[in-house]
């Protein structure tokens, strides 16, 4: 079967670099850094959760 | 810390702004980075980590991912960067690139793999559940 592509403007393609640049300038400034990518900052928590439980973390 | 630049197709449209995060956690006293990165979405006004760009320039992308990590540890020598793939194919392939640049990744960073409950120095071959970098070694082993 034919892979369909599906073109749409989620990604802000019909912008000019510069207009796309300034939206995502808004987003990193008006998000919370674990909003971004939050399904990758809870394996990240888990994983560093796993880390500290099997004695692998330094401690300061 | 925070990064973005621009994929292109190999005819120079389909524009999609990449951004690339290093996200901070606290653990026993040290601050541990995630790095995270994906396509803007201006819909969602979010990033999205799942997306299939479809520009054939993923090696390129990467690649550029992967530089930013010298940038970030030149500001952050002493710290450690855990990273994973949003799904099992994209860990299998960060997998296969630290294969692929073996030699040009050892001299500079420490790699570590988890698996079967340890950390163990990175090693062609093994399927780790997610790979932690360093420019020193700071973790326990």
């Amino acid at each position: 079967m034919k892979k369909k592509k599906v073109r749409t403007d989620d990604y802000g393609r019909n912008l000019t670099t510069e207009e796309r640049q300034k939206l995502v300038e808004e987003m990193l400034a008006t998000t919370k850094p674990e909003d971004l990518f939050p399904e990758a900052y809870k394996r990240f928590v888990e994983h560093m959760d796993m880390l500290e439980r099997e004695g692998l973390l330094e401690k300061d | 810390m925070e990064f973005t630049f621009e994929s292109n197709n190999p005819e120079g449209d389909n524009p999609v702004t990449k951004v690339v995060l290093y996200v901070p956690l606290f653990r026993q006293g040290r601050k541990y980075y995630n790095l995270e990165f994906g396509d803007y979405n201006r819909t969602t006004g979010r990033t999205d980590d799942l997306v299939v760009t479809d520009n054939g320039d993923m090696r390129k992308v990467l690649k550029t991912v992967a530089s930013t990590l010298e940038m970030f540890f030149e500001d952050f020598p002493d710290k450690v960067v855990h990273i994973d793939g949003s799904n099992s194919i994209r860990r299998a392939y960060y997998h296969k690139l630290i294969k692929d640049y073996y030699n040009f990744i050892v001299p500079l960073f420490d790699v570590h793999g988890h698996t079967k409950g340890k950390l163990e120095a990175f090693q062609l071959g093994i399927e780790y559940e997610f790979i932690v970098v360093s420019k020193h070694k700071s973790l326990t082993l």
